[in-house]
């Protein structure tokens, strides 16, 4: 089973920090958000409020995204996760392509807010 | 160990002769398969009548390109059977297209998102009967335009997976999911779901473009159901329509409602009406009615017995009694229902 993990930094600002997670090309997949050991959100991910930017800052955020390739016509798996609320809105694009239809791709991501 | 290979050698002798003694009629012949009640899976090149040896099966724009290119360029250099399939909507990547948007069950958006298309081509030597050369081109396409839903498992799987604190437990789950997508390959999914497919094959006696003509053409629908909560019963009908130089077109209306009685044991009873000419008589319409038991002997191998009538299909006249009993092999998907 392949693994991605990445280490991501992220600008926050005064307002509220969401994130969003889409898994695309069709696949079945589930994320889990932690934020300081807590779990905030499990399952599909959209718009989660993750906190104010001024309460983020130095905090990590943990995100872990499975995705399994159920698609018949493509082994491609991506992830994408959207974070708003910041000094911008950032986009993080993930792209794993698997060995043989059925496998599954850990996502592991982690987000250090920043000022 | 001479005892050993003879009896080795018997029993393959054995399974090939059931084999050929059971496989059907058409299948032998190179012929359309129009008994079997599922949709084609390559519509182009069941319409010519030929199981080609490779089928090319482009995943890009650039193979898909190279490939029609490389036929186009030096047809003589091709294999007598060249095959080509591919789901345009897939040559491209959908990262946005999430699996929720496509199990909107839309039939717009479905149709071009699981459109296939298979184009065939075979060649036949000039020979010494003064048969001359000629090249048959098949077209075909097959889409889902409903496509029912999955089971909850492997959903329930993956969550399962987000609290795998290990490696090893993580790759466990994961070679669980991996079965329960394979299985669900061949299985039916819960809810309606419809398949469509249709195609012509063109022939050019003498591999003279001015002579092409369509000589033959089909089309299929296949509707099905599959209730969640009654998983061990599936109804699947069928739409069929054939036209065919020198017969006239012949449509065929079917219905067939199959339950899983046990994990090895389905059992299945079937009904199809052929409206039009039966070839070389003056009388039409006739019909086919059958009651089919499997049982699942081992991984890839089963029991089938079939008790029925088949339809009428000659001037010989009587009624063709179906009463079977054979073991058949499935390399491909898995048939059968899947309990949630």
């Amino acid at each position: 089973m392949k693994r991605v993990s990445k280490q991501l930094e992220y600008q926050v600002a005064d307002s509220i920090v969401e994130l969003t997670i889409t898994i695309g090309n069709a696949q079945m997949g589930a994320s889990r958000v932690m934020l300081g050991g807590k779990v905030l959100a499990t399952g599909a991910v959209t718009e989660e409020k993750i906190g104010r930017g001024s309460d983020l800052f130095g905090k990590e955020l943990a995100v872990k995204t499975v995705v399994a390739d159920v698609n018949d016509s493509t082994n491609l798996t991506n992830v994408k996760y959207l974070l708003t609320g910041g000094k911008a809105n950032q986009e993080f694009n993930f792209e794993e392509t698997v060995d043989q239809h059925g496998d599954a791709v850990i996502y592991r991501v982690e987000f250090n807010f920043k000022r | 160990m001479k005892m050993i290979r003879f009896r080795h050698l018997l029993e393959s002798a054995i399974i090939v002769a059931v084999l050929v003694v059971w496989m059907p009629r058409d299948v032998r012949a190179g012929e359309i398969a129009l008994n079997d009640l599922r949709t084609p899976s390559a519509p182009g090149f069941v319409i010519l009548g030929v199981e080609p040896t490779s089928v090319e099966r482009p995943m890009t724009p650039r193979s898909f390109a190279v490939s029609l290119a490389s036929a186009a360029i030096n047809p003589d250099a091709l294999p007598r059977d060249y095959a080509i399939e591919a789901s345009p909507y897939w040559l491209m990547p959908h990262d946005d297209l999430t699996y929720e948007d496509f199990y909107l069950n839309n039939a717009l958006k479905n149709f071009y998102r699981n459109l296939s298309v298979s184009i065939a081509i075979s060649k036949s030597e000039a020979t010494a009967d003064s048969l001359a050369a000629d090249t048959r081109m098949g077209f075909g396409f097959r889409t889902l335009l409903f496509r029912g839903h999955d089971s909850q498992k492997i959903g329930e799987a993956l969550e399962a997976m987000l609290d795998g604190k290990t490696r090893a437990e993580e790759d466990s789950i994961a070679r669980e999911i991996k079965t329960m997508v394979e299985n669900r390959k061949g299985n039916q999914p819960f809810g309606f779901s419809l398949e469509a497919a249709g195609a012509v094959a063109l022939r050019y006696p003498g591999n003279d473009t001015e002579k092409g003509r369509a000589y033959r053409g089909g089309c299929w629908v296949t509707p099905t159901y599959r209730s969640a909560s009654h998983a061990q019963i599936q109804y699947l009908g069928v739409f069929r329509w054939l036209m065919e130089d020198g017969v006239k077109p012949r449509y065929d209306l079917g219905f067939r409602f199959l339950w899983l009685a046990t994990e090895r044991l389905s059992m299945s009873a079937e009904y199809i009406s052929r409206f039009g000419q039966i070839p070389d008589t003056e009388k039409e319409d006739t019909y086919r009615i059958a009651g089919v038991v499997d049982y699942h002997l081992d991984a890839d191998m089963y029991l089938t017995a079939t008790f029925g009538k088949n339809f009428q299909e000659n001037a010989e006249g009587r009624d063709d009694l179906i009463a079977r009993l054979g073991i058949s092999f499935d390399f491909g998907d898995k048939p059968g229902i899947e309990i949630p």
